[in-house]
């Protein structure tokens, strides 16, 4: 336990201390993997804990990201006020589309959620007067030294996502998470538990939203150019769900990990062999899923080595929780 | 004692063209263990399904303190007082023993709300069905045995008034039923929970029950206290065929 505190001592400090000493190409990168944590951390609590794997939840990073975009370049809002418009959207949303989605189940219930995205994602851009359709939208940017706000969206990033960290370690031990992992396990006896499974679904989806589109406003903020297209791609989501599996789904730091594993891994490789690059991320990821179909993450938590992962038996599932 | 706490009024249920249940009147009175017997596929699961709301009713109505419940929705009803075990144990994996039944401290009808007391609450639970000093195993490394009591332990969590057993007994050896046995009959003496119970082993449901009501296709052919049960035609010939019951009557009732 001890130990554990300090390791995360030491690690917070280097997150706080990395803007100052690293150039900004690592920084920018840095933040990249904080944003995509954030979002992975925020899909594991409908599809890790919940066990409702919303395809779609690129909808509420696009509508986040333009909730923004139209709130500061329409009508002159400050940040601040249009993250939290932002999140208020992403939550309004994702409780609408939940009263309507979350009563399927399985492949229907993800492929529902990407019909509503492709749906959200023409209304945008068709509503070419207030969006800029086509075009695009582009954002008043921070103005200031680059260096500056670099470190900003570092730190924007960085608290982002501590407040998911402590948010997902809460709901490994309480109640609302107790219901999240019933509803995961067994949707029945959920219910007959006394879990009002509607209720706590919706709830589970509300709350990944609500993180999901903070970052995209965010996002918005930081790249200050955004269309369509590019905030609400599928393969937005598709790295978050390769993250989470990375990672290991239903944990606390699984899609932390995740993310700086694939962030790396697509690094190195995208420099090296551009052509190859997604031949090697998927061989990656067919890897995990027959060696380590709960994630990287089962290795620190069941304190196992590599051998043995062989015997690909479940045993006693993660205890980090 | 006599007071009616759960009751039902032509309850059926159609698959279909199947009637798995038909016309079934039922009362259940406060304080007592009623068991429900019946060769396979009379309605025995479906109907306690159709009281804790799991599946809805074709036609009638069932009463639970004098409220309807039919129509309700699952968890509106387990908040009421009522819980039940699965026949085919639902345990929630990924999660501990302990967390497993906590969850019924926690939504059940006390709805504690705060998930360290509600463990707290749950571990004299796990005493009282024999499972100490497992609250921190996974639940998928639990035997058959094991996983009928924390099945159990997780409706009783919900601290019932009425508790729905479906088969607890099924699969274990009879060291385990004896005991088992005596826990229902604590329950229902010491803790006052009134039970309805569906079992396939006679000796077990003989023993315990107050009175049994018997299913065959669908329909109620049979209701009394054990003794009057065991001598009945209509049940010596739903479960042995009608050839056998003539015989035995013919016999002079062996």
């Amino acid at each position: 336990m001890k130990t554990k505190a300090i390791v995360l001592g030491i690690l917070a400090a280097l997150c706080i201390a990395a803007p100052f000493l690293l150039t900004g190409f690592w920084v920018r990168l840095i933040t990249f993997t904080f944003m995509f944590a954030v979002l992975a951390s925020a899909l594991n609590i409908i599809a890790g804990f919940t066990g409702y794997a919303a395809f779609g939840n690129m909808v509420f990073f696009g509508l986040g990201a333009y909730t923004t975009a139209v709130l500061m370049t329409r009508l002159g809002f400050s940040f601040p006020p249009a993250l939290a418009c932002s999140a208020a959207v992403a939550v309004a949303v994702a409780i609408i589309l939940g009263m309507l989605l979350l009563r399927l189940k399985g492949h229907y219930f993800a492929l529902g959620t990407l019909g509503a995205a492709e749906a959200v994602k023409y209304i945008v851009e068709n509503m070419t007067r207030i969006t800029g359709g086509g075009q695009g939208i582009t954002v008043p940017p921070l103005r200031g030294n680059p260096a500056v706000i670099n470190t900003f969206f570092y730190f924007m990033m960085f608290g982002l996502l501590i407040i998911i960290i402590i948010v997902v370690w809460r709901l490994s031990k309480n109640r609302l998470g107790y219901a999240f992992k019933a509803i995961r396990a067994n949707e029945e006896a959920a219910g007959v538990m006394g879990i009002d499974t509607t209720r706590y679904k919706i709830t589970a989806w509300a709350l990944s939203a609500l993180f999901t589109g903070i970052t995209g406003s965010v996002y918005a903020y930081w790249f200050t150019y955004i269309d369509a297209p590019t905030v609400f791609d599928v393969m937005w989501v598709v790295k978050m769900f390769v993250i989470l599996l990375i990672g290991g789904a239903g944990t606390i730091w699984g899609p932390v990990i995740g993310a700086f594993i694939l962030e790396t891994i697509s690094e190195l490789v995208w420099s090296r062999f551009i052509n190859l690059h997604l031949g090697i991320l998927g061989l990656i990821i067919i890897l995990v899923v027959l060696f380590m179909p709960r994630g990287i993450i089962s290795l620190v938590s069941q304190g196992k080595g590599i051998k043995d992962l062989i015997p690909i038996r479940r045993k006693t599932r993660g205890d980090d929780r | 004692m006599s007071e009616v706490i759960l009751s039902g009024r032509q309850v059926s249920k159609t698959f279909g063209a199947l009637k798995a249940v038909w016309n079934v009147d039922f009362e259940v009175k406060r304080g007592e263990i009623l068991g429900i017997i019946g060769p396979n596929g009379a309605g025995k699961t479906t109907l306690l399904s159709m009281i804790n709301g799991t599946l809805s009713l074709t036609r009638g109505t069932i009463t639970f303190k004098d409220q309807v419940i039919s129509g309700l929705q699952p968890f509106r009803i387990a908040e009421q007082g009522i819980s039940r075990t699965f026949q085919i144990v639902k345990p929630f994996p990924g999660m501990t023993l302990l967390e497993n039944v906590s969850i019924g401290a926690l939504f059940g009808k006390d709805k504690i709300r705060d998930a360290r007391e509600a463990r707290e609450k749950t571990r004299a639970i796990l005493s009282t069905v024999n499972l100490s000093g497992q609250e921190d195993v996974a639940v998928e490394n639990l035997n058959i045995s094991e996983r009928k009591r924390l099945e159990l332990a997780r409706a009783l969590a919900m601290d019932p008034e009425l508790l729905l057993l479906d088969e607890v007994m099924a699969g274990l050896n009879t060291t385990e039923i004896n005991w088992i046995m005596d826990l229902i009959r604590k329950l229902n003496e010491k803790e006052g929970r009134t039970i309805l119970v569906i079992e396939h082993v006679m000796k077990a449901i003989m023993g315990i029950s107050h009175r049994i009501m018997v299913l065959h296709h669908g329909q109620k052919i049979a209701e009394g206290p054990p003794e009057q049960i065991s001598n009945d035609e209509n049940v010596i010939s739903a479960y042995l065929g009608e050839r056998y019951a003539k015989r035995r009557g013919a016999s002079g009732q062996g």
